[in-house]
């Protein structure tokens, strides 16, 4: 995941990558698995007042970072994109770890591996 | 080997006064395109500028210097006249083939047709309606919503995924038929002309969104007219103008 650029520490879960806006719609679509921007705008709508386009603008940002997928189906109005989810909730707080440690790897080096020692040692 | 070419054309006195003299002319005629005239002579203009634009750059290429690019005919660095007979029709060749030919048919390749379904259905019956010959319908591949079409080779409309997504059925029938309405005026080969004066440097610093305003506003009535209503193409642009600032602003 190249795609975090920053993080937010007061928050938890997706929060602390992702805009909460973005958070929201992508934990709705971990839920119902596959859907379109209606059927998420309906259920966001419930917690959110949030306008049906803020919906398809947040969709469209997370399948940049790669993070649902989106095919073209046919339904009632023309044309749809059915989005899912590219990662599963499990897989998602792996790649963001991954990409945590690695980049703290990257940055401080040996000290990075000396401080997890320590850190995983104390734990035990 | 640029170098070279630009050397070459920067010490050959009358190709600089040539390249100097084309330019000029260059923004003439995109000085002459803020007044009020006919279609025809914007696309004209539009053309003008743009040929005269990419002049220079043809001209360099039958430069002496330019090695395997250079043509037979330009041997001699002072044999102006035969340089000047085949650049110019040269530049005014590409020129048309691009924006009448070589644009569209970009846009027909790159983006799928759809052959059935009610978008198909309704783009037949309207036509029908406005005596047109039905344009096809091609889908665009992005959340953004946009819609456009043309007239060139043959006239089709565009429609982008996200724009089925964020509008109803009734909006997404106004949309259509606000892309009909310009197919059925012409307008849309003005509209391509805008599209290809993207080509040009200036379409940085200069826009001429003031130059089809006319004929929206009159696509606009002719939907509206049809649709016995201006209340779905009006809550159409204002989803797509929500969907711009959003997309704009972190949320």
């Amino acid at each position: 995941m190249d795609t975090i650029t920053k993080i937010r520490f007061k928050q938890t879960g997706p929060e602390t990558i992702l805009s909460p806006l973005e958070a929201k719609v992508l934990s709705a679509l971990w839920d119902k698995k596959s859907a379109r921007v209606r059927d998420l705008h309906t259920i966001i709508r419930k917690d959110t007042n949030v306008a049906l386009t803020s919906v398809a603008v947040m969709l469209d940002r997370l399948h940049k970072k790669q993070l649902v997928t989106r095919t073209v189906s046919v339904g009632r109005g023309g044309r749809h994109y059915t989005y899912a989810p590219a990662l599963t909730r499990e897989a998602f707080d792996y790649t963001t770890l991954d990409t945590i440690v690695s980049k703290l790897l990257d940055t401080f080096g040996d000290s990075a591996v000396a401080y997890f020692n320590d850190k995983f040692s104390r734990k035990k | 080997m640029p170098v070279a070419c630009f050397a070459g054309l920067a010490l050959d006195p009358s190709k600089l006064l040539l390249s100097l003299l084309s330019i000029s002319l260059a923004l003439v005629f995109l000085f002459l395109l803020r007044r009020p005239l006919s279609n025809t002579s914007r696309i004209s203009l539009l053309y003008a500028h743009l040929a005269s634009l990419f002049f220079p750059a043809v001209l360099l290429t039958t430069q002496t210097t330019c090695g395997l690019l250079c043509i037979s005919v330009c041997s001699s660095p002072t044999n102006i006249l035969p340089l000047v007979l085949l650049s110019l029709p040269t530049t005014l060749l590409l020129s048309f083939l691009s924006g009448s030919f070589l644009l569209p048919f970009l846009f027909l390749r790159t983006h799928k047709k759809i052959s059935s379904g009610w978008l198909v259905r309704f783009i037949r019956s309207s036509s029908l309606r406005l005596s047109i010959r039905p344009p096809s319908l091609f889908l665009i591949d992005k959340a953004s919503p946009v819609a456009f079409s043309f007239r060139h080779l043959r006239s089709a409309v565009f429609l982008s995924v996200g724009l089925c997504d964020i509008l109803n059925r009734k909006e997404v029938e106004a949309v259509l038929l606000h892309e009909l309405a310009h197919i059925k005026h012409s307008t849309s080969a003005l509209r391509l002309s805008l599209a290809l004066f993207r080509f040009s440097p200036l379409s940085l610093v200069i826009r001429f969104h003031h130059l089809n305003r006319r004929e929206e506003q009159e696509a606009d009535r002719l939907a509206a007219s049809i649709q016995h209503t201006s209340i779905h193409l009006s809550s159409a642009r204002k989803k797509i103008q929500a969907y711009e600032r959003s997309e704009n602003k972190e949320t």
